[in-house]
């Protein structure tokens, strides 16, 4: 913890930054002064922090914030950045590199930023199984998987709130002329389609959404693949850089084709 | 009954993935959008995303065990009547071909 400790103590002393979003315990606390330090912590526990930051530089429009970024952190940090929902010149992010333990649990692709200030960097291992499985099924196999999983969402949202990338100021999910409202599961496969198309081009697999669903939707093997088809048709994969635009998000030059496979 | 329902739109950029997975929600067994040839929209670029968004839809078809079929997108000018007809009618057997869609009778339909 030291060299984090040192670090963010120095940027407050100096009066670089206002606070410095990190985790006291297991929960998300913002540190003001040098004196609360102590109780800094890197809690395997995960919040999305990038998505805090970004209410917190709505609240504070002159503050500049430190943050504790992991590799997923960082990851959303860039589409954030991207996005117009983080103002870079108003965040230092400081690199904290996952434990093996960690990054095992998370099936985490790249379980460090790219800045290591605390930790070492070690190698995750992607869980693509259920993907891999869901693939060599057939058509009608996989329409009753994904249906027989979407029955059991309870529409809780918790998959919505937790992730980072979800960021519209009003939310298509909420829309009762797109998505039924007052019926248990939401509409099928609706909601979760529109949720899994708003995805494309930003979703970074942090993996948050799986691990807050209380109903053990494999929402992160559904986001796995909007990854995968993104990169696959568009050459894209969110959270690597803040130049690279994502596809979505310009209009280019209209010669895009459907791929032969997909007509 | 009529096979073709037809949904006005001022430009094919208006057709927002939503209106794609609303449809199929509705249990339509097939989605054709149709638009101006590049360089004809009326609003210049409208159409420039139409063709990314329905390789993306597509997919997630696919994926969810729907025929990425049952989706299409055509370029054409509004003047092409008999490209339309023609477009429409080889959908039209192809979905016939394909059978209901899965999701007819489900929720909201
Ligand atoms: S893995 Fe889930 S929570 Fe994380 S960015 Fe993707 S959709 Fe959002
Ligand atoms: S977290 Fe799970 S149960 Fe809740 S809305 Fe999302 S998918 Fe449905
Ligand atoms: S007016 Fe834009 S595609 Fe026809």
């Amino acid at each position: 913890m030291e060299p984090l400790k040192e670090r963010v103590k120095e940027l407050l002393e100096k009066g670089e930054i206002g606070g410095f979003l990190g985790y006291r315990g297991d929960l998300p606390y913002l540190f003001t002064r040098a004196e609360e330090l102590d109780g800094l912590a890197v809690s395997p526990r995960r919040y999305p922090l990038p998505q805090i930051l970004a209410k917190l530089q709505g609240l504070y429009p002159e503050g500049r914030f430190g943050l504790l970024v992991r590799g997923c952190d960082e990851r959303s940090l860039i589409e954030l950045i991207k996005n117009n929902k983080i103002q870079s010149e108003r965040v230092v992010p400081l690199g904290v590199a996952c434990d093996q333990e960690l990054a095992e649990r998370c099936g985490c692709e790249r379980p460090y930023p790219t800045e290591v200030l605390l930790g070492e960097k070690v190698e995750g291992k992607e869980g693509w199984e259920l993907l891999e499985r869901l693939e060599a099924m057939d058509e009608e196999e996989r329409f009753r998987f994904w249906m027989s999983q979407f029955a059991k969402c309870i529409k809780c949202y918790g998959c919505r709130n937790i992730c980072p990338q979800c960021f519209c100021d009003t939310c298509a999910l909420e829309e009762e002329d797109l998505i039924a409202g007052g019926t248990i599961p939401p509409e099928m496969p609706a909601f979760h389609l529109v949720r899994a198309f708003h995805m494309a081009g930003r979703c970074v697999d942090c993996g948050l959404c799986e691990e807050a669903c209380p109903a053990g939707i494999p929402l992160r093997t559904l986001y796995k693949e909007v990854r995968r088809a993104v990169k696959d048709l568009f050459g894209y994969e969110p959270g690597l850089s803040v130049e690279e635009k994502e596809p979505f998000g310009y209009l280019g030059d209209g010669r895009y084709e459907v791929p032969e496979r997909l007509k | 009954m009529p096979n073709l329902y037809i949904v006005r739109v001022m430009c094919s950029g208006r057709v927002s993935p939503h209106f794609i997975i609303k449809a199929f929600q509705r249990g339509a067994d097939g989605v054709l959008v149709a638009g101006c040839e590049i360089g004809d929209c009326h609003y210049g670029k409208g159409n420039y995303l139409v063709k990314k968004r329905v390789a993306m839809m597509k997919d997630l078809l696919r994926f969810l065990g729907i025929n990425p079929k049952r989706l299409r997108v055509e370029l054409m000018a509004a003047s092409e009547a008999d490209r339309f007809v023609k477009v429409a009618t080889e959908f039209t057997e192809e979905i016939k071909e394909l059978g209901p869609s899965p999701l007819r009778g489900a929720q909201g339909a």
